[in-house]
């Protein structure tokens, strides 16, 4: 660590635009513009130790706090946990020509084209969420239309996959699939799975800090604190441009074994431009909003807040206060947030009957 | 070409017109980023029965690569950590039997092939004895533990004239294709030094799933971490050298004469008996250009040296708590340098007495600005200017698997001829492990006698 009390001393910022909504995560010093690094401090509890390690992945920074016993164990833990999120990235990025999405991208127009057995299920889960989000989720999205035809245009109309020969076939030319936001929540979960395998117990998660996920209640039995930048609870309203004084946690939210995902839509001209695409029209979404999701595991969290999001206020509050079964997978807790008249607004629109 | 009964000055003339038309034509092919081409082997042909020994994260690698082609049926795989087959077996899916004893799987299995992704201790053992039972061997890199082994597991390779192929993976890579393309036809002038660093941040500690002290972790702590202990393993040389060192070998087209070494246990003092750290110089005693065929540079290799044999130095280092340019090679030639990554290679002219800076394509405004005011010197102090725009090398594949795609096909055509074969794997051995002992000795080591190709 570096001597804070040194007079040339300067903490390093990270370079990030300030834009709402955003997962915060408290009770972590975040420094950003390193590469990565090692921390071990204190934990609260007795014995116990914290270590924080940071990797870019996914066009994003990965960055794992882990709480344990052996901050040598946490360490080596830690370190797999990264190597594992690479893995992932190589596996489903679809901008680095090497992955096998960019192969999928090249070849599955030509030929049926066998995958691995786990980017098979991943792909089947990704037909599954499509279908569960009424086509409002879909790894399709960036594929150009399909001429001449009336109607869906989504995963279904556009991917074949064949159990038998493991394969993937595209129906129309020009198919992309883009697993961006389900390949970060993916990779969160994937990584949670080393946690159990090397019993740790306590540890918070994120990628881009838009996408959370707790283990364990961290230091405080209550939960890992995370809080929502620029919202509130029920119908109160914020300043959009706070500075960062006022801009404090406007959602303080506890979790402990859930995720929590946020996606959002900019208002035009903000320094964050968002690539969400409204699948059924294909024209990006315009009104700026956010949708936050608490779900069981980090893929659930992101599949929900981006088709809730892009669904739209009122098609999602309709699904909120109906949830239909779609059981281990339902939302905890969904929360959205709108601009209206250059103020923000923040609403719970459903919660699952029994917390 | 042969110089021999031709006068020398029309040969370097006819060699120099080759270069120029090449490095034209070529130019054209690079400006704009050039994707190389795919795969060199063929994705289908008759099926291979291949058996996996070591599915740990290597291991797992592998299989997740031969699900994909279809002209690979996985019949068995084999590990005896049992977390490790579970993984293993996972990833070749059901109705692929898993054995905890190869020697079993051999016999039951019957495979075609056998692809070992052991610690580096056991290839040697692994693979003489998938080669006796008649298999294709696909092994891992470093391809053994000592030279001794090497050259044993190569003799029996060349005996039995089996395809055996050593899992160096830039074999297969678009870009180490093109860098070794581009060195031959001279793009690079005459090669004079070789830069290569792998440098890391991290501890390269895997996680041990019971705390450290209780009954057992011992044993554990040695089987999953075999990397730092160096009953298992030779280090960071075998490890992450032996990509490098490799290229570094194609590229020279011969073997390090000597090298020149240090290293240490520096940073990670946790109890591990490998180098955290190593740094090494290798000598090359590299044939004259002439002798090397057309195209290299003439003007800027001094007349009276031209006809004899040139040393080029090659730096390796490799270090774990510093990231900076990671894994990447860099060769200088008296025309240009190479910086060399898996997934991309660029490729910076140098500023050379008969390549006028302002005659470069790409470059006229600048240049021309340059000209006019006659400011070449406020140029030529900064330190980056020599780079220029640099000229990129692009690969859309992935070299894992396309080195099992080429493996595949081999062991189809019954071909001996891999792109990595053992007599590779053993000058990769043999040039590793020299480093090594010269970290160990402190002196200079010289390449091992019994890994040469005519042992005098």
């Amino acid at each position: 660590m570096p001597d804070a009390q040194h007079p040339a001393f300067q903490p390093l910022r990270p370079i990030r635009g300030r834009s709402i909504p955003d997962v915060e995560i408290r009770d972590v010093a975040f420094q950003g513009g390193k590469n990565r690094e090692h921390e071990t401090r204190d934990g609260r509890g007795r014995g116990e130790h914290q270590i924080v390690c940071r990797r870019p992945a996914m066009g994003t920074m990965f960055e794992f706090l882990l709480q344990g016993a052996d901050p040598e164990h946490l360490a080596a833990v830690g370190e797999a946990m990264l190597d594992e999120v690479t893995r992932l990235d190589q596996l489903l990025s679809r901008f680095d020509p090497t992955s096998e999405i960019a192969r999928l991208n090249r070849r599955a127009a030509l030929e049926p084209t066998p995958v691995d057995r786990e980017l098979f299920e991943i792909l089947l889960d990704c037909q599954s969420r499509c279908r569960q989000t009424d086509g409002y989720f879909d790894v399709t999205y960036a594929s150009p239309p399909i001429g001449g035809v009336r109607g869906p245009q989504g995963f279904d109309q556009r991917v074949r996959l064949d159990a038998a020969t493991r394969s993937v076939f595209f129906l129309t030319p020009g198919t992309l699939l883009d697993l961006g936001g389900y390949g970060k929540g993916y990779a969160l979960d994937a990584a949670s799975e080393l946690l159990a395998e090397f019993a740790v117990e306590h540890a918070l998660l994120h990628g881009g800090t838009s996408s959370v996920l707790a283990r364990g209640s961290g230091p405080d039995p209550q939960g890992w604190p995370v809080g929502l930048r620029g919202g509130q609870v029920g119908e109160l309203t914020l300043h959009p441009r706070a500075d960062d004084a006022n801009d404090s946690v406007k959602l303080p939210l506890r979790l402990i074994n859930r995720s929590l995902s946020s996606s959002a839509v900019f208002h035009a001209g903000s320094a964050v431009e968002s690539d969400l695409v409204e699948p059924h029209t294909q024209t990006p979404l315009a009104t700026a909003a956010a949708c936050s999701v608490i779900a069981p595991t980090a893929t659930d969290a992101e599949v929900w807040s981006t088709g809730l999001l892009a669904m739209g206020r009122r098609r999602a509050e309709t699904l909120a206060a109906t949830w239909l079964d779609f059981g281990p997978r339902t939302p905890q807790a969904v929360y959205w947030l709108q601009e209206q008249c250059g103020q923000i607004t923040c609403r719970l629109l459903g919660r699952e009957a029994r917390p | 070409m042969k110089a021999g009964h031709v006068d020398p000055s029309a040969v370097n003339a006819a060699a120099n017109q080759d270069r120029r038309r090449f490095l034209g034509a070529s130019t054209a092919l690079v400006l704009g980023s050039l994707a190389t081409t795919e795969a060199a082997a063929s994705e289908s042909g008759p099926q291979v029965r291949v058996a996996v020994v070591g599915t740990g994260a290597r291991g797992s690698d592998l299989i997740r690569k031969l699900t994909t082609i279809e002209r690979a049926r996985l019949v068995a795989i084999c590990d005896d950590y049992p977390p490790h087959q579970l993984q293993g077996a996972k990833y070749a899916g059901q109705g692929v039997p898993a054995y905890d004893d190869y020697r079993r799987m051999l016999e039951e299995s019957k495979p075609q092939a056998v692809v070992v992704a052991t610690p580096l201790y056991l290839h040697s053992r692994i693979c003489l004895e998938a080669l006796e039972a008649g298999c294709a061997v696909f092994c891992e890199k470093t391809m053994c533990h000592s030279v001794e082994e090497a050259r044993h597991l190569a003799d029996v390779v060349n005996q039995r004239g089996a395809v055996f192929q050593v899992g160096l993976q830039r074999r297969a890579n678009a870009v180490y294709r093109q860098a070794q393309a581009m060195v031959e036809t001279g793009m690079l002038g005459q090669i004079t030094a070789i830069k290569c660093q792998w440098h890391r941040h991290n501890n390269w500690r895997r996680p041990v799933p019971i705390p450290r002290g209780e009954r057992g972790w011992h044993a554990l702590e040695h089987r999953l971490n075999w990397r730092l202990y160096q009953e298992y393993s030779q280090g960071l040389m075998a490890e992450l050298a032996s990509h490098q060192m490799d290229v570094v070998n194609r590229l020279l087209g011969t073997v390090p004469q000597a090298v020149l070494a240090s290293g240490g246990i520096d940073y990670w003092r946790d109890g591990r008996e490998v180098a955290d750290n190593v740094f090494c110089i290798y000598e090359y005693q590299v044939p004259p250009p002439k002798q090397r065929g057309a195209g290299v540079s003439e003007s800027t290799v001094p007349a009276s040296r031209g006809d004899s044999p040139y040393t080029v130095r090659v730096t390796y280092s490799s270090i774990q708590n510093n990231a900076y340019e990671g894994a990447s090679e860099l060769v200088m030639g008296t025309r240009g340098s190479l910086f060399l990554t898996q997934k991309k290679g660029l490729f910076y002219q140098e500023a050379v007495q008969d390549d006028p800076g302002w005659s470069r394509a790409g470059r006229v405004d600048r240049n021309a600005s340059i000209v006019t005011s006659g400011k070449t010197l406020q140029m030529a102090n900064d330190p980056w200017a020599h780079r220029g725009k640099p000229f990129e090398i692009d690969t859309s594949s992935d070299d894992t698997r396309d080195e099992l795609l080429a493996f595949l096909d081999s062991v189809a055509r019954d071909d001996p001829r891999t792109i990595c074969d053992a007599q590779i794997g053993l000058d990769n051995t043999a040039t590793v492990l020299m480093g090594n002992q010269a970290v160990a000795s402190g002196s200079r080591v010289e390449f091992p006698r019994i890994a040469r190709r005519d042992p005098r």
